[in-house]
């Protein structure tokens, strides 16, 4: 699948049909993902821009998770993408004793995966933690489910970058010298 | 121990990278109906009847989504082919050991793929503090991570899988929403007479040992056991019933044999059928006997009363043998009471036998008093029914016997009460206990207490004991 200066490209397929490199990492696999990315932006946009004149505006509070699934799954449909969780470690684990009892600190670092149905897909991660929580199984609960949360927004909100990035690289003529199409 | 704990978790979450199997699970995709009329499912929200609430931190009412129902949700959007869980990885937190008490905490990713390939991922922890034994904390801990992880995992498909409960909204206007609470359809039950193929009827709520009497007496009663067969009996005996000429159903206004009428009866029926089920409804006649004995079943007010049980006692001595003729002396009193019974009742064992049309509207139970009413006229009033959960009056009740509640102890004031003048009114009379304290009796005297008595020289009655030891000591 490696493009080449041997290989013909039929002239009508679209650029983007192309694969240029082993995977699609980052990197749109088809304009349906570009279009589809696109349209989830303005959803978000047109949610975030009713809270565009206060003072304070922090995106994952307006945004929870619930939200942004469910934009995505009327964005790309449920069909259209797929979730994975890759990793989930622990980085940091204390206990304090104090007067009444013990308290427990744990952070958690977890990798989540988002595939679209063309294969575009993109990693991020996200943090939880859970502070001076009485119960250990507590303080580990909270911090692995809402490091996956984290991370999962956080892999949402990424999908933009694949298509302004994308959009850079056409722009600064990224892919012009790799790919020879014959007209 | 809170260290080793850790590096068990440690080394469990090595696994982390396994390969999924349902990937290389053949794939199938949606059609595009298909996929729209899924689509405008997972759209809609949640109805009152899925969503339990429960007390969460803070005194605030936590809203969430059963397991069972989630899974319910799953089979009814995607179709139960249409999707699959699967624990992609099962990872030990910690555990650790105090006091003998286990403590754990377990967290397992789910994935949740549809069957043209599209998954979601979700993590599910579960946790459980001084269990007794590790088995038991395990067990319970895996469980609950993994019904977590699944309703997490299929909540990312949509609001109609449970993302809509993260709502708050929606959450403040379900809340006043009300639902009934669903009928207990008792047609809808999966049973273990169902006969897959067959559509079943009201006929196989008829106790089975009712159906198995039927081809017994078939040859000896031709017209009894025409008014007692079932309508089409569904159950797994109709293997048996089937090479035997199917009975013609007969109006139900047919007289009902009376007990004095004992039918003309044949001595050899034992058709091959017969012999071939022989064990099976002996015993249902054996369990069947015992109805024999209600009080309902025999008809204490008439005149033939002692004739009939006389008759009884005349078959059961005559008939020395069980086998053949065994089942013969219960034929005339198990008809009677079948007979007695389907009347008094109104089932449906006797009505559908007016060529399977002519059924109650509503069959219900009536009381026994007025059965004879039912026999003549077929309808009585509504006030006759029957009601389970009646409690006499007549009968003095001193605990509640619907309620399942520790008795309390008497108190101790109640155990002191003594009734002189009526006995039979202290609550805890223990008749032949002896009394406690026991009665002031003629002290039996011990020469211990007579030399303290005797130094103080209170009583002067120990004298003649004292001179006595002293007579002892002299001689």
């Amino acid at each position: 699948m490696n493009s080449g200066d041997g290989l013909i490209i039929n002239p009508n397929i679209d650029i983007l049909d192309l694969v240029f490199d082993d995977d699609f990492k980052d990197k749109p696999a088809s304009n349906w993902s570009i279009s589809k990315i696109g349209t989830l932006q303005a959803k978000m946009e047109t949610i975030l821009s009713k809270y565009q004149g206060k003072k304070f505006r922090n995106i994952k509070i307006e945004l929870p998770l619930h939200r942004l699934l469910s934009l995505a799954n009327e964005s790309f449909g449920y069909d259209g993408w797929s979730s994975e969780v890759i990793d989930v470690k622990e980085t940091e684990y204390v206990v304090e004793i104090k007067d009444n009892g013990e308290t427990h600190s744990v952070k958690m670092e977890c990798t989540v995966k988002i595939t679209l149905k063309d294969g575009t897909y993109h990693e991020d991660t996200g943090i939880g933690r859970a502070d001076n929580l009485p119960s250990k199984s507590m303080a580990y609960m909270k911090a692995k489910k809402s490091s996956v949360t984290d991370a999962t927004k956080n892999a949402i909100h990424g999908l933009k970058d694949i298509v302004l990035d994308h959009e850079q690289k056409l722009r600064s003529g990224y892919y012009d010298g790799r790919v020879k199409a014959f007209v | 121990m809170g260290s080793n704990g850790w590096h068990q978790g440690h080394l469990m979450g090595s696994h982390m990278k396994n390969k999924v199997k349902s990937e290389d699970a053949p794939l199938v995709p949606f059609e595009d109906q298909e996929t729209e009329e899924i689509q405008t499912k997972l759209d809609k929200q949640l109805g009152p009847e899925y969503v339990s609430t429960r007390p969460g931190a803070g005194g605030i009412r936590v809203s969430y989504i059963e397991g069972w129902k989630a899974i319910n949700l799953a089979n009814q959007v995607f179709g139960f082919n249409g999707w699959r869980s699967e624990i992609k990885d099962v990872h030990l937190d910690y555990i650790e050991e105090r006091n003998g008490k286990t403590n754990l905490s377990v967290s397992v990713i789910v994935r949740v793929t549809l069957k043209d390939g599209t998954y979601r991922e979700d993590i599910g922890c579960g946790s459980i503090e001084n269990s007794r034994t590790r088995a038991a904390a395990f067990e319970k801990a895996r469980k609950e991570a993994m019904t977590d992880g699944l309703k997490r995992a299929l909540r990312c498909f949509g609001n109609a899988m449970g993302n809509c409960l993260y709502d708050k909204e929606y959450l403040s206007k379900i809340s006043k929403v009300k639902c009934a609470p669903p009928d207990f359809d008792e047609t809808n039950l999966m049973r273990f007479t169902d006969n897959m193929s067959v559509p079943h009827s009201r006929a196989s709520t008829i106790p089975p040992n009712v159906a198995l009497n039927v081809p017994v007496q078939q040859p000896a009663q031709p017209q009894a056991q025409q008014s007692n067969i079932p309508h089409e009996p569904a159950t797994s005996n109709t293997n048996f019933i089937a090479p035997q000429p199917r009975p013609i159903p007969n109006p139900r206004n047919q007289p009902i044999p009376k007990p004095n009428q004992i039918p003309p009866r044949t001595t050899s029926h034992a058709t091959p059928n017969n012999k071939h089920n022989k064990k099976s409804a002996e015993k249902d006649n054996d369990d069947f006997d015992d109805s024999i004995t209600f009080s309902d079943d025999i008809n204490l007010e008439s005149e033939d009363f002692n004739d009939e049980l006389n008759d009884m006692l005349n078959t059961k001595m005559k008939t020395p043998a069980p086998g053949e003729h065994g089942e013969q002396q219960h034929e005339n009193p198990t008809d009677e009471s079948i007979s007695q019974e389907a009347t008094t009742n109104d089932t449906p064992s006797t009505q559908p036998t007016k060529e399977n049309e002519i059924r109650p509207s509503q069959v219900s139970f009536v009381k026994a008093r007025v059965a004879e009413d039912l026999q003549k006229n077929g309808d009585v009033a509504k006030t006759h029914a029957f009601n389970p959960a009646f409690i006499s009056p007549s009968i003095r009740r001193t605990v509640d016997p619907t309620k399942s509640t520790p008795i309390k102890r008497t108190s101790a004031h109640e155990l002191k009460t003594v009734r002189y003048d009526n006995p039979k009114l202290m609550p805890n009379r223990q008749i032949g206990k002896p009394r406690y304290p026991p009665p002031k009796r003629a002290r039996v005297d011990s020469g211990k207490e007579n030399n303290v008595i005797d130094n103080n020289g209170k009583q002067p009655s120990q004298e003649n004991t004292n001179t006595a030891s002293q007579q002892q000591t002299s001689s």
